[in-house]
């Protein structure tokens, strides 16, 4: 879920109060002590098949909590620690498979536990369980992502066959605390826990988190995990549809408002006006609003799709078909201008008014085609060369010198500062660098060769487009390091490098490109440093 | 003051079970483990910067060789393909709108055209008609012969989409993909990831699996336990119409700055060991 964008941002603070506070030990500790319980959570587990599961199957009567407990108190501050038993509903729980070990509909399958492996649910037993018993989050999953599934088999949206996928509702897995996720190499589902004063609570009592987690499965099988990944806005894309399956599912909004919240308040952020982990009523200005992030920039599609439910009257139905058909049509590498263009080009094949999509993604600034002409090198500082990167801890090699400089002996991250001379801004533009002419003393890193400038504001450069430092460093960071291109140096002088640049163009199908020389000078050997002054890494970055 | 004494005790009484679980937890973990723990950073730093965007820092030496970094279509290539888009656009119902790669030239995605050939020959399957019509169009429109092609998958929804992997010299080449829509007993929609046959090949001597993981671990670059139950793979990667040839590790790797558990994929250079990409497995 969104959880994972606010672990990135968010978590470090965490750590760091931690570590404060007992001097690194604590901390050091429980970080051994999750990664022991994930790995030896990961190495039991077994891979689901390749095909669905099948047999007779039954129904019975079990308690599900509609969405969240909020909306099923009606209480929108609840307290996490009510036992909210009297609030749920009892129904059918139908396509049960007789013979599965736990839950399944031959689709999912909840047959493990991570926190209380010995409680399963079994489609014998009356499924009627109070929310403080374990078996009552496995319904509660199995219930929401069968009647999901239903919808999209009445519909005759999304895959008809897919693998099966093992659903853990008490995860203890990687990644868990505070948080939930899929992970497609073993085909599973975790849902994760947050704990708010000493209250554990659970995603599976979230409706939204569960259905956004299995729109996950939707989506890469729909797609490919090759896909998905082979982009920052198709790894976005990846989330915002999932938000939309769990939004045409359980018409809710305000994302995850039960479980974002209880995330937030474990991590210690200000709840106040908390509209969900996203909140789908908004309207976002492109590329103004992109942070480069997955969960925060995918509102740039969903809310599409809730403008078109809720203002236009667009059938739910014709919705998940308009997501169904986008998701077949992505090829590697596409940007959120490809995503646009299939979104208008599939909706009326789905039943939807291809001018209102359109009209939504104009609203939006992403129904647009870019001009690259005012985009320039400037003469000066034009090139920022920071050589001593230092991207995860422990992670990566640290290969400079700190000097701003590229030298020999070094690969440093190179970002080519580009200005924008225009009145407007500039969406998102694509970059390639390479070297003219070829050369020995200087190589870009397989790999390395391509960049994603997130934006250019109005009369700004680059850098000074992005959230600034000093507000977020993490952010200006991240959004740096896509700019960025890894260059390696061996030969001192000075080398001329070609920079193709792609515009934004949701428009049509003619690429808007441009290409400017870049000169980047390779000065004397010197030796490495393994660290920058200033505490860290922190003077080579801008 | 009572509530506050009341916190100093349970931050104790946490203190103490933590370090408890630590020192019980430490002599198991490290029984087992083949990557030793770093010590985490004293700065403030950035995370995930890897593994959310899809693109690593690279490591160790620069590769073996140069390769260009630019290789439009040759003017050959080129003339057989457009006579081979000629000859599709004769045989549709509809015509074929092409879609090229901005940066290699090479043709990318056919759309908006319709050829009848599942309602031509109802008797055969999807995944065999496929085949028949890559058979007669592939090498032409794509540049890659269809023996380089095998089948993957099916996906089946409203419309079915064939989808077929590309191999060179019977090595898969990872994230490469051709994929023919169907609809309604009509093609409608061909996406080709693929490189093409004339693609430069890489030289040298493939290292064992084994010593590309003890590089990684050797340069203390990732905590990472490789996962068990998926198998290392040694794949091509396409890289500007040029072929790396790379480790596909599954991997548990620790990321001390978030606290958590990061499952992913390392693509590590299998001739002169080096990570290419590392992409995050875990989809929150």
């Amino acid at each position: 879920m969104g959880l994972f964008v606010i672990l990135c941002r968010r978590v470090p603070l965490v750590n760091r109060r931690l570590r404060r506070l007992t001097g690194g030990l604590l901390s050091a500790l429980i970080i051994i002590s999750v990664y022991q319980n994930c790995s030896s959570g990961f190495s039991t587990q077994v891979v689901p098949g390749n095909s669905s599961l099948v047999g007779p199957t039954v129904s019975g009567n079990g308690h599900f909590i509609e969405l969240n407990p909020y909306k099923a108190s009606g209480n929108p501050s609840l307290p996490f620690s009510t036992d909210f038993t009297p609030y749920l509903t009892k129904a059918k729980i139908n396509n049960l498979l007789a013979t599965a070990s736990g839950l399944s509909n031959g689709r999912l399958v909840i047959d493990r536990d991570g926190a209380f492996p010995g409680s399963i649910a079994k489609s014998s037993e009356d499924l009627v369980f109070s929310a403080n018993d374990p078996k009552f989050q496995q319904v509660n999953t199995y219930y929401h992502i069968d009647k999901f599934l239903s919808e999209l088999a009445q519909q005759g949206t999304g895959p008809t066959t897919a693998p099966l996928v093992r659903i853990d509702t008490h995860c203890k897995g990687a990644d868990a605390n505070n948080n939930a996720y899929f992970e497609p190499s073993t085909m599973t589902i975790c849902l994760g826990s947050a704990t708010v004063n000493g209250t554990v609570v659970w995603a599976s009592n979230d409706a939204d988190v569960s259905v956004h987690e299995f729109g996950h499965t939707i989506n890469h099988s729909l797609s490919s995990t090759d896909i998905l990944d082979s982009s920052l806005s198709l790894s976005t894309l990846d989330e915002g549809l999932s938000d939309v399956w769990a939004y045409l599912s359980n018409l809710n909004p305000h994302i995850a408002s039960w479980y974002g919240q209880a995330m937030m308040q474990a991590m210690g952020k200000p709840t106040t006006e908390f509209r969900g982990l996203r909140d789908l009523t908004t309207i976002p200005s492109f590329p103004d609003y992109l942070y480069g992030l997955w969960h925060d920039d995918s509102i740039g599609i969903s809310t599409v799709f809730f403008e078109l439910h809720k203002n236009h009257n667009a059938p739910a139905s014709n919705l998940r078909k308009l997501a169904s058909r986008v998701l077949s049509d992505l090829q590697a590498g596409d940007t959120f201008a490809e995503v646009v263009r299939y979104m208008i080009q599939e909706s009326t094949a789905a039943g939807i008014d291809s001018n209102l999509v359109q009209a939504a993604f104009t609203a939006r600034g992403l129904y647009r085609k870019d001009s690259l002409t005012t985009l320039t090198v400037p003469a000066t500082n034009g090139v920022i060369i920071i050589d001593n990167h230092y991207f995860d801890p422990g992670t990566f090699s640290q290969q400079g010198n700190c000097n701003g400089k590229l030298d020999v002996g070094e690969t440093a991250l190179v970002v080519i500062n580009l200005a924008n001379s225009a009145t407007t801004s500039i969406g998102t533009v694509r970059a390639q660098l390479s070297e003219a002419p070829l050369s020995p003393g200087v190589s870009i890193q397989p790999g390395s060769d391509e960049a994603t400038y997130l934006r250019f504001n109005a009369s700004r450069r680059f850098v000074e487009s992005l959230v600034p430092a000093s507000v977020d460093t993490t952010t200006h960071r991240l959004n740096t390091y896509l700019a960025g291109f890894f260059v390696s140096a061996t030969t001192a002088g000075t080398y001329t490098f070609n920079l193709r640049l792609t515009a934004f163009n949701s428009m049509d199908t003619t690429p808007v490109t441009k290409t400017v020389p870049v000169s980047i000078t390779v000065g004397s050997v010197a030796p490495l440093k393994a660290l920058c002054p200033g505490n860290g890494e922190e003077s080579v970055w801008p | 003051m009572a509530m506050r004494a009341k916190l100093k005790k349970r931050f104790l009484l946490a203190f103490v079970i933590a370090l408890a679980l630590g020192f019980f937890i430490l002599p198991r973990w490290f029984k087992n483990k083949s990557y030793q723990l770093t010590r985490e950073p004293t700065s403030q730093t950035p995370t995930d910067f890897a593994t959310d965007v899809g693109k690593s820092p690279p490591h160790g030496p620069p590769p073996q060789g140069k390769s260009p970094t630019s290789n439009p279509e040759s003017s050959q290539a080129t003339s057989q393909r457009d006579q081979a888009f000629a000859e599709l656009q004769s045989q549709s119902s509809k015509p074929w709108h092409p879609v090229f790669d901005s940066r290699s030239g090479r043709l990318r995605t056919l759309e908006m055209g319709r050829l009848e050939i599942a309602a031509n020959d109802a008797s055969a399957g999807l995944v065999d008609i496929a085949q028949k019509f890559l058979g007669t169009h592939s090498a032409g429109l794509f540049g890659v012969a269809s023996e380089g092609l095998r089948f993957d998958r099916i996906v089946e929804s409203e419309r079915s989409k064939v989808i077929f992997e590309q191999y060179v010299d019977g090595r898969r080449v990872l994230g490469a993909t051709l994929a023919l829509v169907f609809e309604n007993g009509a093609l409608v929609r061909i996406q080709s990831d693929l490189v093409t046959d004339a693609v430069g090949r890489p030289t040298g001597t493939v290292i064992p699996v084994e010593q590309a993981l003890s590089w990684i671990e050797a340069h203390g670059i990732q905590q990472v336990k490789p996962i068990a139950e998926i198998k290392p793979e040694l794949v091509y990667l396409p890289h500007d119409q040029q072929l790396i040839v790379a480790y596909a590790i599954y991997a548990d790797r620790f990321n001390s700055a978030a606290m958590r558990i990061d499952r992913v994929r390392i693509l590590v250079d299998a001739l002169s060991p080096h990570i290419i990409k590392t992409s995050r497995m875990l989809f929150n």
